[in-house]
């Protein structure tokens, strides 16, 4: 059975509620908390603690407000009487009196309902933008990774400056340098991804595989679900039986959760691996951005020996992604300083690393993982922060106008003896009461919202996945509901609280042509100036994204498909005619497919953000035996440069009777090596991993444009993919019709030609594009939206902001319009009043955005952050809309009748 | 003088306190409206019209020690309607029941 006894409600609850509850007579509220335990202990054993729990808060919210601000008052309004004796008793007087003003300041609130339902909604409006942004930021860039130890876990980056490689993996050599050297970290972990065909289990299946060093799963502190981690026995192996561990949802989407696997077999490729482990639910290897490490690896099979190289410090290929420990009590930059020793003692001892930039770099995994969306959620974290900063000004702007409407309350109050501290409390209570309204229905709208936001699939945000409310976020929510609470409510009681009792009391509508109009004028001027920063940035943002989708990367990438095929093992042996034939007649009956106009094949995709780097040496350099050059490389079918249509500068394409010792750069790699001088005929030395190969410059292209903001080109080389091949290449189609309705004719094509081959990684080049740029839109659509948000408010901050200004000035209008000014004049004079704020406010503002829209700079592609005619843009629509806001009032105000205004005072 | 009628669901409370008589607890009182009424009554509303009908002294209670363990050792109130109580109700019946006169037919068709 579940439990006998039921456990009480909770104590906090039951609390408030008393505390809502009257005073008297007594024991009425004891038997109102009576009734409700005995509810709840029942609600308790017909479902369950938890859902009681739920209900009894909400019930308290129900009953308490209910009490609050419906039953006639059992204890009279507190302002007059009470105050005397609250002054004399100061101790638990004063708590009682701070009860009573917040029973009183709720309400007075519930007696003006259109206000307070407009004040929680602005206020939940920009409490809940907060709230969303901030639980993304909180899920991603505060909350702890999932590791042990996560505070001393690092990555390890090669850095090539030079070639635009900041993300580089390591060599194993590298890896076997660190381990030897390297005394203030811990332990080092390797993990990389392999893909391989998981065969005999119905059609081939490509299985994300990550190759590992063994103790990859103690660095992480993960335990097993099932089975066992790798343990320093397990050895890999290239084509040897080995072991392997599968990740839980593999586990359970492949094989039904099958406890019986452990000890299974499964061939991957031509390998045969035992089944050791499952991995617990959830585990995800998280890396950063572009180091091409999904967090989703299915198979896990330990490292094999013979990767390393003989000696085991196989320098020639970087593809060991590495992570490490920091021993206790060492900091990041004692840790960068060991390693930069290190890398000048391998520049030395190698000649590839006189690269002169070249640099090994100590990341702290969590700024690795979330480095590239970190500056995007904070820019928009700092968007929304604006918004708030607005919506206080309007509801600042709300409050003013109802404490100008209560003045002679006011007045009253100070005259029989009401402490102005009193005053200044209760409606600073009121401002409160309002802000916690707003938080809210702020967080209600948060939880709605996050989904959405989610949906945009804003960027590759590697720990989202579960963003939710929590502590950190309800004491965000709580301290942003308590500053604006600060903000928007103390500025108009403080003025209020000041009003001089004679002037109040002597007429009904205060005089607030002079001294007194100036906070409604300091809040529209904020207010306008706050929305041009906003309204800028935006525009920087959304130019640079319109910018970005205008950009030519320099190929055709319209309608083409993409897809790759991982070819079985039987291919890789032996020579290249194998795989050329496989390729040759792939790309012959593709071509034959109605629609299609050109197949070729590539690798990696002309959009890889993962550069593969070579290095390599002009004849001069081979000579003086001097430093190469690292180049990224490109492999390519011959066709594939026409094609695809990147421009042939100079020389030839490969042809079909080309061999190895051909080769094409692009045009900033030639002008780099041969300022000056044609290029072709002129030999480079290759240095690959079965030793150097000399080749002749043939031909010369264009570069590929990058569209990453704020990286160069990297210079590149083209290669004769038969000759170079070392993993499978890319397929790229090219149609009429729409690419992704041919996969199912690439389909049964590809298993006509080998069934063993699986099609994977189908997307088209256009949808790449697109991702890429996912960051880039999702930042300027929504700063878009806060932007726009911003401006309304503006919009009706100034025009409410005049209006009231106005109202409080008919009696002048009247006397000015029978002294004989006509409606013209009046008209000017409330343009002239409500512009001058405006412009004020555009000017500040456009102090302010050139100070802060340089933190975007990072963000920006082809704009700069101070471009004049952005500003001046944004300046002209806020203008434009001031001058509506402006108009409308003015407009009234002159065509008011000088009599009516006259008598209404 | 005008009399003064209590809303309906004052007359529903104060009715079914009357039904439910040596028993009438606020909880009781709650169960019997919306077993008759069909209709979910908010805690709130009731305990505020308990409230408002002894402000216009038309029902009082009196505190009673309660032996039931989960209520914490809170007591209960049993509510009793008082002569006023009475007789409103009964003003309020003669009203309704006049002004039903010689409309049975026509809200007993069904339309």
């Amino acid at each position: 059975m579940t439990q006998s006894k039921a456990s009480p409600p909770p104590g906090l609850a039951e609390r408030l509620l008393r505390w809502c509850l009257p005073r008297s007579p007594a024991g009425k509220a004891g038997s109102i908390l009576g009734d409700l335990r005995q509810e709840h202990a029942a609600l308790q054993r017909r479902t369950s603690a938890l859902k009681a729990r739920v209900w009894y808060w909400g019930q308290v919210l129900r009953i308490g407000l209910g009490f609050l601000l419906f039953s006639p008052a059992s204890t009279p309004p507190p302002s007059l009487q009470e105050l005397p004796s609250a002054r004399e008793k100061a101790g638990v007087g004063a708590m009682n009196t701070t009860l009573c003003d917040l029973r009183f300041a709720l309400r007075s609130l519930a007696r003006a309902p259109g206000f307070t339902l407009l004040a929680i909604l602005t206020l939940a409006l920009g409490l809940g933008a907060n709230t969303a942004v901030f639980t993304v930021v909180e899920s991603v860039l505060l909350r702890p990774l999932p590791y042990r130890d996560p505070d001393r876990m690092v990555f390890i980056f090669n850095q090539f400056p030079d070639l635009g490689v900041l993300k580089g993996a390591q060599t194993p050599g590298d890896y076997a340098d660190y381990l030897e050297q390297a005394t203030l970290f811990e332990e080092f972990a390797s993990a990389s991804l392999f893909p391989q065909t998981l065969l005999g289990q119905g059609n081939p299946l490509r299985v994300n595989q990550a190759i590992a060093t063994t103790n990859i799963f103690q660095v992480l502190g993960v335990q097993p679900h099932l089975g066992r981690l790798f343990d320093s026995d397990d050895q890999g192996t290239v084509n040897g039986p080995t072991a392997v561990i599968l990740s839980h949802e593999f586990w359970q989407s492949h094989f039904g959760g099958d406890p019986n696997l452990i000890g299974a077999q499964l061939r991957f490729n031509a390998q045969s691996k035992t089944v050791v482990g499952i991995l617990p639910p959830g585990f995800r290897l998280l890396a950063p951005a572009g180091v091409s490490l999904p967090g989703s690896i299915q198979a896990w099979t330990p490292l094999p020996k013979e990767w390393m190289g003989q000696d085991g410090k196989d320098r020639s290929a970087h593809w060991m992604k590495v992570y490490a420990r920091l021993k206790p009590g060492v900091s990041l930059l004692e840790a960068q300083a060991e390693m930069d020793a290190l890398a000048a003692r391998q520049r030395q001892a190698l000649p590839r690393r006189e690269e002169r930039n070249a640099r090994i770099s100590v990341v702290p995994l969590r700024s690795a993982i979330t480095a590239d969306v970190a500056s995007t959620l904070l820019l928009l974290q700092g968007a929304v922060a604006f918004v708030l900063l607005i919506v206080c000004a309007n509801v600042a702007n709300l409050f003013l106008v109802r404490a100008q409407g209560r003045t002679r309350e006011i007045a009253i109050r100070l005259a029989l003896g009401g402490g102005r501290l009193r005053i200044l409390r209760q409606l600073m209570l009121e401002g409160l009461a309002l802000a916690l309204g707003g938080a809210a229905l702020g967080v209600l709208l948060a939880r709605w919202s996050i989904p959405l936001l989610m949906e945009l699939k804003p960027v590759e945000l590697p720990l989202l996945g579960d963003v939710g409310v929590n502590l950190n976020v309800a004491a965000f929510v709580s301290a942003a509901a308590l500053l604006t609470a600060l903000v928007f409510a103390l500025a108009p009681s403080w003025t209020a609280s000041r009003v001089a009792q004679s002037e109040a009391l002597s007429s009904a509508r205060g005089q607030p042509g002079g001294r007194r109009g100036w906070p409604w004028r300091l809040l529209v001027v904020a207010e306008v100036s706050l929305t041009l920063v906003l309204l800028t940035g935006a525009a920087l943002l959304l130019s640079s994204f319109v910018g970005l989708t205008r950009v030519d990367p320099g190929f055709h990438h319209r309608d083409v498909l993409t897809f790759s095929i991982p070819l079985p093992q039987d291919y890789w042996q032996g020579g290249a005619s194998k795989k050329t034939d496989f390729m040759q007649r792939l790309e012959q009956r593709l071509e034959g497919l109605p629609g299609v106009d050109r197949v070729s094949h590539a690798w990696p995709l002309p959009l890889g953000s993962d550069p593969r780097v070579a290095e390599i040496k002009t004849q001069q350099e081979v000579r003086d035996n001097q430093a190469g050059q690292l180049v990224s490389y490109r492999l390519i079918r011959p066709g594939y440069l026409s094609k695809f249509r990147i421009p042939l500068l100079q020389g030839r394409a490969f042809e079909d009777r080309d061999r190895r010792d051909k080769i094409v750069v692009d045009r900033s790699l030639a002008e780099h090596l041969w300022p000056g001088q044609s290029p072709l005929g002129r030999k480079i030395r290759v240095s690959w991993w079965s030793g150097p190969v000399h080749c002749e410059v043939i031909g010369v292209v264009e570069n590929l444009r990058s569209i990453e903001p704020g990286q160069d080109d990297p210079h590149s080389i083209y290669l004769r993919a038969e000759d170079w091949m070392h993993t499978s290449l890319f397929t790229m189609v090219q149609s009429s019709l729409e690419p992704l309705s041919l996969v199912k004719s690439v389909r049964t094509i590809v298993a006509d030609m080998d069934e063993r081959a699986p099609v994977e990684g189908v997307s088209t080049l256009e949808a790449q594009l697109a991702d890429r740029m996912a960051s880039n839109r999702f930042a300027a659509a929504l700063i878009g939206v806060f932007a726009g948000a911003a401006l309304l408010l503006a919009l009706i901050g100034l025009y409410a902001v005049l209006t009231n200004l106005v109202r409080m000035r008919l009696s002048e209008f009247g006397v000015r319009m029978a002294f004989g000014a006509d409606a013209l004049r009046i008209l000017a004079l409330v343009l002239r009043q409500g512009l001058t704020m405006a412009t004020l406010g555009l000017l500040i503002g456009t102090a302010a955005a050139l100070a802060l829209t340089r933190f975007l700079q990072s963000l920006l592609y082809g704009v700069s952050a101070t471009e004049p005619a952005v500003l001046a843009g944004a300046a002209l629509l806020l203008a434009a809309v001031s001058t509506l806001a402006c108009w409308l009032p003015a407009r009234r105000a002159s065509r008011m009748d000088p009599v009516e205004t006259l008598r209404a005072d | 003088m005008s009399k003064k009628y209590i809303g309906e669901f004052e007359q529903m409370v104060l009715l079914a306190l009357l039904q439910l008589d040596e028993k009438a607890y606020a909880l009781g009182v709650r169960e019997e409206l919306m077993r008759c009424a069909g209709r979910e009554v908010s805690r709130g509303q009731l305990y505020r019209t308990f409230d408002r009908l002894e402000a216009k002294g038309l029902l009082e209670w009196e505190l009673e020690e309660s032996a039931i363990p989960e209520r914490g050792g809170h007591p209960m109130r049993r509510f009793q309607v008082t002569q006023a109580g009475i007789e409103s109700l009964r003003d309020s019946r003669s009203a309704l029941l006049k002004l039903w006169d010689g409309l049975e037919t026509l809200l007993e068709r069904p339309r």
